[in-house]
């Protein structure tokens, strides 16, 4: 890109060209959003609802960071305004569209913070998250100091994470490049990269800003000029390494080459490097109590710029490591006690554990899942290869980036601890989207960049922005929460007494955004294949009482995710309702919630064997034997059962202010005292610690 | 810091101290307002992390506001934690006093700013 002279008129529509074609992105964005209607999203997500006038936001919003990258160097207003706009479009479409907020986790993670908010305590044996508990307790605290439910965090969550990743990714850029215009760009790729939708309002959602504070700290205040450590240095001084250096390969200049863009900050003062280092060491305590991965990535991160000479704080890590094994020991022991195999099952397998994960994301039930699931391995494709196109063109112009590289390939040693429930590879993708948009923008880390090196970032911009809604929107038939799913929550909040057990057909529903261990979940599993007297027969006993709360979001999670087919949940009711054991006690547009009754058969009197005779014992002569009294069987307090109720049709108002009455402020977990006979093998309880 | 970075730093020290005692009334005197959701968690985070880093002077804007902003989630982040350890679980008064704390930090902050240093607008 040459260096364009500016006169007169030209000039003045350079400077106000960017704000236009911002403006008028966002307004054609705004006006697009009336054809979007997530809840009736199909197997491609939002994809085929996005019109043309969507499309030209994200043109006009890209555009105008493109058109202010055209600068030798980037006004700061201007790029703050695109980039503002483009993040609008990108990651403010969903809670623009959708009237409450979305992901049923998402719900999950409020609840966790709800309960923390009103009681002080964490519940580490009910759900492993509990066990690293300070973001609940913090959001809880928040949310009663700002007078709002927990909700309110939800909805706007991942447009301010992502604009709040902004900032530190700039004091990285800024750190490891030299040109303006290769910093400024590194944020557009950031935003046009960030499909992996976990910047919702979670631990690892904000540990991701944690983690990028964290490397630009270490990268600039205490970065080292490259030194190497003992076992190098004595290599280093052989005839046999020279030899090596004389091969002429630059690889050698791995743990002693820094160049400028990785040599420390020279304007620190030792004050100022004490201070952020008592800043630093806050920042990764926050994080080791806060979030399982993050700190795990971050101790990998330190330790390898520690090996390579790339910081001057190389026992860093091993405090870190001390902070993660000092909460997991304390905080954590009441989950990992209980399921080592669970956590640590796949310790030492990293290939098989990113294997297992990928394979297992790539099986899409139907073809527009395999669709939208080969269009996340081509994005993330196109991320990792254009970082190493940038590391190779650096490398070729006599530079390097061996921070980046550290800190993008590090985190994967963390495949090898942990499989993370099947999450782990995209959370190291997540982590390595930061220090891959620095490697991709390094293509133009010119002062007047090459024409080949800017058509190669753009297209791989380009290629990004085209699949975001693909990859980004894709799940939106299933992660969308209808207000009708939510209003059945409240509902069953409102009117089902704690201790009952609801029955789910999987976990994408919202009802644990209040109350956390209320009731007993139970996933119905195999119930959903049976038919007539079957059924019946397998229907649960009910000796506490028992709801199925059945949604669209887990209608279509079923169908797009578990290969059931099509309408399987409306024939799964009907099926339910002819065992005349259910009843329909609410009902809306998407939701349902039915109550069983089915009471236990008559007892007999067991003549056989006295009930406390010892069960080695063998059969007594044949005597007649006492007559057993009845064993007393502990019945739950009676609830009133309801009724079904005319169905209510209205809409509820805004979700994020209603809250449900508070069935119980002693919530004590239900696994010890379900009393459930359920006949059916294949259901499962997920009240006990289901995995991160 | 050249002179204008020292004007910005002090409009930053004003702000979040507005920011913190505003904030640290309203959830004080527990005032239904609108606007209480996003101030309060405003003065929380950033406000909070300002008071905790503004006088490290650290040049790069970027740098700077990436820095507070992780100090004001980690501190808030460890005060909710440790009354849940300790048992003693106040979230508006817990929230109310490190409002206020922040509140006292930037008005020295401010103080320090326009006086010791000299640069006053």
């Amino acid at each position: 890109m040459r260096p364009r002279r500016h006169t007169g008129r030209a000039r003045l529509g350079d400077t106000v060209a960017p704000y236009a074609l911002a403006v008028a992105g966002v307004a054609s964005w705004w006006w697009s959003l009336r054809s979007i209607h997530p809840y009736r999203a199909s197997a491609l997500g939002l994809l085929p609802q996005l019109s043309f006038l969507w499309w030209l936001g994200l043109l006009l919003t890209a555009g105008a960071v493109v058109w202010e990258l055209r600068r030798d160097v980037p006004r700061w207003p201007g790029m703050v305004v695109s980039l503002a706009a483009l993040a609008l479009v990108l990651h403010g479409t969903l809670p623009a569209v959708e009237a409450v907020p979305r992901f049923s986790t998402a719900y999950s993670v409020a609840g966790f913070s709800e309960y923390l908010g009103r009681t002080g305590r964490a519940l580490p044996r009910l759900d492993v998250r509990m066990s690293w508990p300070a973001m609940f307790a913090a959001a809880g605290m928040a949310a009663r100091a700002m007078g709002v439910s927990t909700l309110w965090f939800l909805r706007w969550c991942p447009l301010v994470l992502n604009l709040a990743y902004l900032v530190p990714l700039k004091a990285i850029a800024n750190t490891c490049l030299r040109t303006e215009r290769a910093r400024w760009a590194v944020l557009g790729l950031f935003l046009a990269a960030n499909w992996i939708d976990q910047d919702y309002f979670s631990p690892q959602g904000l540990n991701l800003f944690l983690f990028l504070v964290a490397v630009a700290v270490v990268i600039r205040i205490f970065s080292a000029g490259g030194y190497p450590p003992r076992l190098i240095a004595w290599i280093v001084r052989t005839r046999q390494w020279a030899a090596v250096q004389r091969a002429g390969l630059r690889i050698g200049k791995l743990p002693h080459g820094a160049v400028a863009g990785e040599q420390p900050d020279l304007a620190t003062t030792p004050r100022r490097r004490v201070a952020m280092l008592v800043v630093l060491l806050v920042v990764l305590g926050a994080s080791a109590v806060s979030h399982q991965i993050t700190p795990a990535a971050l101790c990998l991160v330190l330790f390898g710029l520690a090996v390579t000479g790339r910081t001057g704080l190389r026992l860093l890590w091993l405090l870190m490591a001390c902070l993660v094994w000092a909460w997991l020991s304390w905080e954590g022991h009441a989950y990992w006690s209980d399921h080592l195999a669970k956590v640590f099952g796949s310790a030492g397998n990293v290939g098989s554990t990113l294997s297992a994960t990928v394979t297992a994301r790539l099986q899409g039930s139907t073809p527009e899942r395999t669709f939208v699931q080969g269009g996340r391995v081509l994005a993330a494709a196109i991320v990792w290869l254009g970082a190493l196109g940038g590391f190779v063109a650096l490398w070729r112009r006599g530079r390097t980036l061996w921070t980046m590289v550290i800190v993008a390939v590090f985190p994967v040693a963390v495949a090898g601890a942990v499989s993370y429930g099947g999450e782990v590879a995209l959370r190291l993708l997540l982590f390595s989207l930061a220090p891959a948009a620095v490697l991709i923008a390094s293509l133009v880390d010119h002062r007047v960049p090459g024409r080949a090196a800017v058509t190669v970032c753009l297209a791989l911009a380009a290629a990004l922005l085209i699949l975001f809604p693909l990859v980004r929107f894709g799940n939106e038939s299933f992660e969308a929460i209808s207000p009708d799913d939510l209003a059945a929550a409240t509902w069953i909040h409102a009117h089902v007494a704690t201790g009952a057990d609801i029955y789910i057909a999987n976990r994408d529903e919202p009802l644990e955004y209040t109350a956390v261990g209320s009731y007993r979940l139970v996933q119905v599993g195999g119930l959903v294949a049976l038919r007539g007297p079957e059924l019946t027969a397998h229907l649960p006993v009910t000796h506490v009482p028992t709801y199925v709360y059945l949604t669209r979001s887990q209608d279509n999670y079923g169908v797009d995710f578990l290969g059931y087919r099509t309408g399987w949940m409306s024939d799964f009711i009907d099926q339910l309702l002819k065992t005349g054991d259910v009843h329909v006690v609410f009902r809306n547009s998407t939701a349902i919630v039915l109550r069983i009754e089915k009471h236990p058969p008559a007892k007999q009197p067991r003549t056989d064997q006295h009930p406390h005779a010892p069960s080695h014992t063998p059969p007594a002569a044949p005597k007649p034997a006492p007559k057993p009294k009845p064993v007393p069987v502990p019945r739950p307090k009676p609830v009133p059962i309801v009724r079904p109720k005319p169905v209510p049709t209205t809409r509820p108002k805004s979700t994020t202010t209603t809250r449900p009455k508070s069935t119980t402020t002693t919530t004590t977990t239900t696994t010890t005292t379900t009393t459930t006979t359920t006949t059916t093998p294949s259901t499962t309880t997920t009240t006990t610690g289901s995995g991160p | 810091m050249n002179q204008r970075q020292r004007h910005v730093k002090l409009g930053a020290d004003a702000i979040a101290l507005v920011l913190c005692a505003v904030g640290a009334t309203l959830v004080l005197a527990d005032v239904r307002t609108p606007i209480r959701p996003g101030l309060v968690a405003a003065a929380l985070v950033v406000g909070t992390g300002w008071a905790a880093t503004n006088w490290m002077d650290l040049p790069e804007a970027a740098f700077a506001v990436g820095v507070s902003l992780a100090t004001g989630l980690s501190i808030c982040f460890f005060v909710a934690l440790l009354f849940v350890e300790i048992g003693w679980w106040h979230p508006v008064g817990s929230a109310g006093g490190l409002l206020v704390a922040a509140a006292a930090g930037n008005a020295l902050a401010l103080v320090r700013d326009t006086t010791v240093r000299g640069t006053v607008p």
